[in-house]
């Protein structure tokens, strides 16, 4: 489109106007809902979370415990107020007449008992979150899962699961998609680091976080490209905007790796809304234990540090975090296979071939990944009600893969600069429509060292612009609609045989994605929620241009130059309830993708993987290919409370995907699983308060829907399938959790046991499989010691 | 045209002049890959009578694999001292010598299959007494005839834990060559 100067500015500037301005005709629109929050004796409270769930609009209580919550629509509106260490709090502000005010004290929480009790307000603002279906792991439920990886701290959720390569690497898979198709954002930055590959996983440290939330299902209008299973947002704590000095410390210990994990922060508030935080996390384990042996080369050591500054003052504010993340991690030397042969003798033997002492040493086949990031972000109430938002980020992941004997040089060195800029409007109200429109930017450029080429260097821009808008239509309807476009360029260098050499090749995508939804509230206890939406991803480097053999599994991988982007269409059926004695989450859904990119091997006559013989051994060859595919599932949660000391919760999970041209089951697909847990609050005794007793069973079915062809391999001399699923299994674990209060200082235990019978099973998504089982029992103690006045 | 245009459109330019993305030429490739193997085996009694075998794989994917001639030829009757020889023509380096320098650690293993009367002793042996295999002997019998295959396998070992029988659970090689036996 060519445009003269002068028409491009006057066009720009209507849009710029529309966005920014149009409501400025409408100043009546824009209400604002102030207050204090006090404790029941009329202290101030400071840092207390204040929510208006429907509108995803939250703020924080300054010093002197007041509030202010601007260009609200003219609605009532449910607001949700919680702060550590007290009841939540759940009010209706009736903003229809213009501005108002609402004061509310809030109670202690009860001491005595365990994380059992759930009032009736903190369950109606989980009502009402999202037209989604959505997980959150808040500051409490975290602590629960400290020391653990990420992957790991996400597959108890139901719809989450982990896809593993040993018992060091985790990543999380979101109905049954993950790697290029999850996005991950870390502190509003979307993780950029190789994330194509199975066996890399993200690299971010939990300790850091502060709430996780899992977006199940499509969320490409936020987010953009690549969104098509899910979104896992990572948010560290707020800063402390009020004067003091805090900090905590937190140690965990695990018997089954002999892990020892540490993280400490210090934090600081001071006059002017200035705050700042230290953060450091140190993790080190030797080689994990399966329940007959050890599993050699699985140690790893993981250090990480984050520091933040930030000021918030009246409408501004401005946060800058810097962080860094260090970890070397082995991977099991008897994994690294080089061909069929390998693989028989391995799945024969079903166990090591040596017998491994337990160790702290870490030795090739290993990785070593550094991931550096640099992020700035700001808001700016402006006086016309509107927030304009704005990020920048500079991330570096450098990524070493050394193998088994490749003398003293990786054999895998990839560096991937990423920069992101991010800015969004959010506009005053227009009537009862809140909304957002915002536009960004990324600019990537990945390196090889001089070492093997797995996948080329290449550079990649993308560019997206968006608008969601939220209709409050009645008191209990609330509709949305977005809109996406984006635009990726991709130049990567292939190396195109010994005559050409590296050349360059460029490719140019560009597609919409939409959404709509709605969510209806059924009396004062259940809500519905139904979401539709449509999503892209431009494939991926690896899937162009991959080349090389993969060791783990005897797999040589070849990229498809000609793939086209995934195009998908994801509807999900949201049921939620919440009332005094129970609290349910059932969703249902079915995501369609078209073009759906995989990897299929090469088939000889009788439709078994064909082994292609080289020098090195046979090893059969898989090509990236695209199919359209559909997965279907369901993800349950439902805790019941007969009486006020007991929860008794059951999740389920189940996955089914199709691949539509072949009529087949997808590969790779998690296998059905369920949860029952029961939770028991018991008195204090002496200086031991709110102690839980808990228990739970994990129950996972041997995953039966497995393609033909992709899954037989059959072993030569036993005529066994070498890659059959394994069976199911059950785990079963305990929990220990109390408050100790030792001279007026605060310190929080927590005693588990994971797979107390020591059983003996593997995964279907664990690379490791065909080789060893997964590890046997883990005592894991915890201790968080929170110091000073901690303000949230 | 005015100078916000121009410099929108000198943009990607300047950014294809100086794509730091682009690779160096050299340094690319696959670690200790072994693209080539040449078995030779002299008759013991005529050294002029040298029976051997090359097996290529120049792109180190096996997607060119090439064995020349087609099959290893041997006598009935006759005995052979062999030899093996491993190189990487990719990188251009010899992995004969990095096995024979690291001999506690590689064993190669020769299996006969498919026919009878052809036996393989090894010749060599490591620092610990155990066999290497980079020299070999291979004694056809009397009338032997028919043809089968010989499977060569180099089995890398770490943390001394090769025996002299016992495969390793990661082998570097894994070749299959068809065997004739001619009068």
């Amino acid at each position: 489109m060519h445009m003269s100067y002068r028409s491009f500015r006057s066009w720009l500037a209507r849009v710029v106007l529309l966005a920014l301005g149009a409501s400025l005709a409408q100043t009546a629109t824009a209400q604002t809902l102030r207050g204090q929050v006090t404790d029941d004796t009329g202290r101030p409270l400071p840092g207390v979370h204040v929510l208006a769930p429907r509108l995803e609009r939250g703020t924080a209580t300054g010093a002197d415990g007041r509030y202010t919550l601007a260009g609200l629509p003219p609605d009532t509106l449910s607001v949700h107020f919680s702060f550590l260490g007290y009841e939540p709090a759940f009010r209706l502000a009736d903003l229809s007449a213009g501005d108002a005010v609402l004061d509310v004290a809030l109670a202690p929480e009860v001491a005595q008992l365990g994380e059992v009790t759930v009032t009736q307000d903190a369950g109606r603002a989980r009502l009402t979150e999202s037209a989604r279906s959505v997980a959150i792991l808040d500051a409490r439920a975290l602590e629960a899962l400290r020391g653990q990886n990420l992957g790991e701290t996400l597959a108890r959720l139901p719809g989450v699961t982990a896809l593993t390569t040993g018992p060091s690497l985790s990543k999380p898979v979101v109905r049954g998609l993950h790697s290029e198709r999850v996005v991950v954002l870390n502190a509003g930055i979307p993780q950029e680091g190789q994330q194509w590959g199975g066996e890399h996983a993200p690299e971010i440290d939990p300790f850091a976080a502060d709430e996780v939330q899992v977006v199940r299902g499509a969320a490409a209008v936020e987010h953009g490209v690549g969104a098509i299973g899910g979104v896992i947002r990572i948010e560290p704590r707020a800063l402390p905007n009020v004067p003091g000095l805090g900090g905590q410390l937190s140690l965990q210990g695990f018997s089954n790796n002999g892990q020892g994990a540490g993280s400490a922060f210090v934090e600081g508030g001071m006059r002017g809304g200035l705050g700042w935080r230290l953060q450091g996390t140190f993790r080190r384990a030797g080689d994990a234990r399966a329940p007959d042996y050890v599993i050699g080369n699985s140690a790893f050591v993981e250090r990480s540090g984050q520091a933040a500054v930030g000021i918030h003052r009246g409408p501004i504010g401005l946060d800058v975090l810097a962080s860094r993340f260090d970890t070397e991690l082995g991977l099991y030397a008897g994994a690294h296979i080089n061909n069929l042969g390998d693989l028989y003798r391995a799945a024969r033997a079903g166990r090591p071939s040596t017998e491994y002492d337990f160790s702290y040493a870490i030795d090739s086949p290993k990785q070593r990944v550094t991931h550096d990031v640099v992020t700035a972000r700001g808001h700016w109430h402006l006086p016309t009600g509107d927030r304009l938002e704005a990020q920048v980020g500079f991330q570096r992941n450098h990524r070493r893969e050394y193998d088994a004997h490749g003398g003293d040089g990786p054999g895998f060195d990839l560096s991937l600069w990423t920069t992101t800029a991010d800015l969004r409007l959010r506009h005053r109200p227009l009537g009862h429509v809140v909304g957002t429109v915002g536009a960004s930017f990324t600019n990537q450029l990945n390196r090889n060292a001089e070492a093997g080429q797995f996948i080329p260097n290449f550079r990649a821009i993308t560019g997206g612009v968006f608008a969601r808008e939220t209709w409050l239509a009645s008191q209990r309807l609330t509709l949305e609609a977005g809109a996406r476009f984006d635009v990726r360029w991709l130049r990567a260098y292939p190396h195109e045989g010994p005559a050409a050499g590296f050349v360059a090749r460029e490719h140019t995508y560009h597609a919409a994605s939409g959404v709509i939804g709605g969510m209806y509230e059924l009396g004062r206890t259940w809500s519905l929620s139904a979401n539709l939406g449509t999503a892209w991803r431009p494939p991926g480097v690896n899937e162009l241009y991959s080349d090389g053999v993969h060791h783990g599994t005897a797999q040589y991988e070849r990229g498809n130059p000609a793939l086209r982007p995934e195009r998908s269409l994801d509807a999900s059926l949201t049921l939620r309830h919440e009332s005094a004695r129970a609290s349910l989450e059932a969703s249902a859904y079915a995501n369609r993708i078209d073009g759906f990119v995989h990897l299929l091997p090469e088939t000889d006559e009788n439709g078994e993987i064909r082994a292609r013989q080289t020098i090195r051994g046979a090893y059969w060859v898989f090509d990236h290919v695209q199919a359209d595919a559909l997965l279907r599932g369901l993800d349950a949660d439902l805790t019941i409370r007969p009486t006020d000391r007991l929860a008794l919760t059951a999740t389920a999970s189940l996955v089914r995907g199709t691949n539509l041209e072949a009529d087949a089951p997808l590969y790779g697909m998690p296998a059905d699983r369920a949860g029952l847990g029961a939770r028991l609050g018991l008195p204090a005794l002496g200086a031991l308060r709110r102690q839980s007793l808990g228990a739970d069973v994990t129950l996972v079915r041997r995953q039966t829907r497995v393609p033909e062809g992709v899954e037989v391999l059959r072993d030569p001399d036993t005529g066994e399938n070498v890659l059959a699923p394994p069976p199911g299994y059950a785990l079963v674990g305990l929990a220990y959790d109390a408050d100790l209060v030792i001279g007026g200082q605060e310190v929080r235990l927590g005693l588990a046991v994971h797979n107390l019978l020591d059983t003996a099973y593997r995964d279907y998504l664990s690379r490791f499989r065909y080789y060893v089982d997964a590890p046997g029992r883990n005592v894991v103690f915890r201790l968080t010691v929170p110091l000073g006045r901690v303000a949230r | 045209m005015n100078r916000i245009t121009r410099f929108l459109l000198i943009l990607p330019l300047a950014l294809a002049a100086c794509d730091s993305a682009e690779p160096d030429p050299i340094g690319a490739g696959e670690h200790e890959l072994i693209t080539q193997i040449t078995l030779t085996l002299t008759n013991t009694d005529d050294p002029e009578d040298v029976a051997a075998i090359v097996a290529s794989d120049p792109s180190g994917t096996g997607l060119e694999f090439t064995l020349d001639p087609a099959a290893l030829a041997l006598r009935a009757g006759t005995r052979y001292a062999g030899t093996i020889e491993l190189a990487d023509t990719l990188n251009d380096e010899d992995i004969t010598e990095e096995v024979r320098a690291e001999a506690e650690a590689h064993q190669l293993f020769y299996t006969v299959a498919g026919l009878g009367g052809v036996t393989i002793a090894y010749a060599d042996e490591d620092a610990n007494g155990l066999p290497v295999g980079l020299a070999f002997e291979v004694t056809v019998a009397e009338g032997a005839s028919g043809s089968g295959t010989l499977r060569v396998q180099l089995a890398h070992y770490d943390d001394g834990a090769k025996d002299g029988t016992t495969l390793s659970s990661e082998t570097d090689v894994d070749l299959t060559l068809p065997l004739v036996i001619g009068g």
